[in-house]
């Protein structure tokens, strides 16, 4: 199923879910009698509960399960009975739920600024996760006031792919600097090896290979810098990274503009591109189309090379329910979720772990390349869409395609840029 | 004479109940469809509506009352009205195309020759094509990675006209409006293959005795009879550029790359209610309403002055 049959399956879904969001509302009203409260043969006080969650990926249900039976044997008293939503319909019926009052006891947003919108739905963890062992990007989307308020199942790692067969085939290093870039992107042009593969009809690679460049620049603290006012986007230094994008045009992909992000990933994989910007739940997408795909990630070069960047993102963020009647048992579930012992299992299985210190052991491609996502990020910094200040400028990039068309210069895309960007007092 | 007085009141309120009972029934036989249209179709729509005049983003409470300033917005959005332009360039173009290569074709295959149900089965073919589909053939035909249209125009000795197609500023709102027209001209070539069968024979046959020449038959006979299916087509073909959705939405992407050239109301309006991506933010569900009865009110006019002027043309013609 391409990109764009799943978006015209979210329309047609997510229509029909608000269509039918007062038939949900009451469904709800009577599941979540039966499952949204769990059962519990000892209530708050001891026995066996079992608590409820949702997950919106059933295609992770194994990995999933490991984790909850691993959990179940650290906790026998506690269960987590996981209910799987279809992705596109999750939200609607998380809403719908919370609304209704039928929500599960583990509420799990999706992403920083939803769970966010939810806090009010939800109570705080409390002191069984150390907030100093969280990553970057968790901490700064679960904490607040000084209090752990949930914790993400894991994250997600956007960096700069590489094909290593057509490297090394033409004698080539990953690029460590701008000027690095623009001479590898040369050679593999010179050598009829299209460098860039830059699919730009939606602007979500474009997007994300402007907020690289931009943290390649500003470093960790970047969402905060912007979204404090304290750099702008403006900044000469800083509209070199949309000139980057300019430069960097006669090595894109033939007809980029017109290419859809589900092709241009298919094109790297097949090895009729050299480079990608693309994100660690990419590579099982490159691997679907060519399970020959040989390829490894890097970060993202500054001008000068001193620095290398990913930015990370949240995937699910667990919380308490602060209505459930098991919000002592949610709290184990939610806080182990922090653990050495979870984040092993998510960072072998799932995604990028969200606590410091853990990588994935296994051998295999899948593990090789996220411990290379995980080198890779100096700085990690956050993808500037977990940040209410700064995820308007998603919007902004896809209505700036001018800057390939020649209707927008860098300075131009560097403005619209920054006026998206809602800067705090 | 008193008698006749008598029966002919008494018949004629018996065929106007007759006539009541029949409309009756028909009007209980209509009752299903119109209870399911009104309550699956009309109603929700119109009783969307007044969400136009408030502040939603289409997931959670409904905010405060914005009263006109979504319309206020529309008017100043300058990315909808490019779209709304495009939409009238698109209706304009097959305005041209529809009452001239769709009329010359319906006119061809209007004669009798060796497999004329095969080429009219080809023409209409696109019609019965889901517009995905005809979609993905003119990306497989453009497409700069896979498409076959360049390689083809290289081996013939004309590489000079390579372009790429979708992304080119320049060329892709006329592949679009192109591939709009190949879906489009199927219908309307049948509609006027419909219009031409209607024609009485003897009539063109007795301008030919009386020694009209073939374009004077055409202007003369062939065209006044075709009138209903001008109306027909014109109004149809309104309705079908000014709500253009789907195909351009596989063609060129929810955002009318390149750059929004390509844009149309229908991508517009969807784009504002869902973002596109799962990365989006910003929703406005308010917003797309108005944006949607904007459209509406647009191919209303449109479908109604073409109603309205045609429908006296075909009045005086015929």
């Amino acid at each position: 199923m391409t990109d764009l049959d799943e978006r015209l399956q979210r329309l047609v879904s997510r229509r029909r879910a608000l269509q039918g969001a007062g038939g949900l509302a009451l469904a709800g009203l009577a599941g979540g009698l039966l499952a949204g409260c769990g059962s519990d043969s000892g209530g708050d006080g001891g026995g066996s509960t079992t608590i409820a969650a949702w997950h919106e990926h059933p295609e992770l249900r194994r990995p999933i399960e490991e984790l909850l039976t691993a959990f179940h044997a650290a906790h026998p008293s506690i269960s987590v009975d996981m209910s799987y939503k279809p992705a596109d319909q999750y939200e609607a019926l998380l809403q719908t739920a919370l609304v209704g009052g039928a929500a599960p006891d583990a509420l799990g947003f999706l992403g920083a600024a939803r769970f966010r919108q939810g806090l009010r739905y939800a109570t705080p963890v409390g002191a069984k996760v150390d907030p100093s062992r969280l990553t970057l990007v968790a901490k700064a989307a679960t904490v607040n006031d000084g209090k752990v308020w949930g914790v993400p199942l894991a994250s997600f790692t956007v960096g700069l792919f590489y094909n290593r067969a057509i490297f090394a085939e033409h004698g080539l290093e990953p690029p460590k600097s701008w000027g690095e870039l623009m001479t590898v992107a040369r050679t593999l042009q010179d050598k009829g090896v299209t460098p860039f593969s830059m699919p730009a009809q939606d602007m979500i690679i474009p997007f994300f290979f402007y907020m690289l460049a931009v943290t390649a620049i500003l470093g960790e603290t970047t969402v905060e810098d912007l979204a404090t006012g304290r750099r702008k986007l403006t900044e000469p230094e800083l509209v070199r990274a949309a000139q980057l994008m300019i430069d960097c045009q006669p090595y894109y992909n033939k007809g980029f503009a017109a290419v859809p992000y589900v092709e241009g990933k298919a094109l790297f994989a097949q090895g009729r591109a050299a480079m990608i910007i693309g994100g660690t739940e990419d590579y099982a997408g490159y691997i679907d189309v060519n399970p020959k795909a040989d390829v490894g990630v890097i970060g993202f070069p500054s001008p000068d090379g001193a620095l290398q960047s990913t930015v990370s993102g949240n995937d699910i963020i667990y919380t308490i329910n602060k209505k459930s009647p098991h919000k002592q048992q949610t709290a184990e579930f939610v806080a182990w979720l922090a653990s050495d012992e979870a984040q092993q299992i998510v960072a072998n299985r799932i995604g990028v772990p969200v606590v410091r210190g853990v990588t994935p052991t296994g051998a295999g491609d899948r593990n090789r390349v996220e411990r290379e996502f995980i080198a890779a990020g100096n700085p990690a910094g956050i993808v500037w869409l977990e940040s209410d200040a700064l995820i308007g400028c998603f919007g902004v990039a896809q209505r700036s395609a001018g800057i390939f068309t020649g209707s927008l210069d860098a300075a131009g895309f560097a403005e619209a840029m920054q006026r998206a960007i809602v800067v705090s007092s | 004479m008193g008698v006749e007085a008598t029966a002919q009141p008494t018949g004629l309120v018996r065929a106007r109940v007759a006539g009541f009972a029949r409309r009756r029934f028909a009007l209980w036989l209509l009752l299903p469809a119109l209870v399911l249209t009104l309550g699956f179709y009309v109603l929700p729509t119109v009783g969307s509506y007044w969400l136009a005049f408030f502040d939603w983003d289409g997931l959670g409470p409904v905010g405060g009352f914005v009263g006109l300033d979504n319309f206020s917005r529309l008017l100043h959005d300058d990315s909808f009205l490019a779209a709304a332009l495009h939409n009238v360039w698109i209706f304009v173009v097959l305005l041209v195309a529809t009452n001239t290569v769709s009329l010359g074709l319906a006119m061809l295959i209007d004669r009798k020759f060796a497999l004329r149900n095969v080429y009219r089965a080809i023409i209409f073919l696109p019609y019965v094509l889901s517009p995905l589909a005809i979609g993905f053939i003119w990306q497989v035909l453009l497409s700069p990675s896979i498409g076959i249209l360049n390689p083809a125009l290289d081996a013939v000795g004309l590489g000079g006209l390579q372009r790429e197609w979708l992304a080119d500023p320049g060329t892709a709102l006329w592949v679009v409006i192109a591939a709009l027209a190949w879906q489009w001209n199927a219908l309307a070539t049948v509609v006027f293959l419909a219009g031409l069968q209607s024609v009485p024979g003897e009539l063109r046959d007795a301008a030919r005795i009386d020694g009209a020449r073939p374009a004077r038959v055409l202007r003369d006979v062939t065209l006044p009879f075709l009138a209903p299916a001008f109306t027909t087509v014109n109004v149809l073909l309104a309705v079908f550029a000014f709500r253009a959705f789907d195909l351009v939405y596989v063609l060129t992407g929810p955002l009318g790359a390149p750059d929004g050239e390509t844009l149309v109301m229908g991508t517009a309006v969807y784009t504002t209610a869902f973002p596109t991506g799962q990365f989006s933010s910003g929703a406005s569900f308010s917003y797309a309403v108005a944006q949607g009865i904007f459209l509406t009110a647009v191919l209303g006019l449109a479908a109604f002055a073409l109603l309205a002027f045609l429908g006296r043309r075909e009045k005086r013609v015929l």
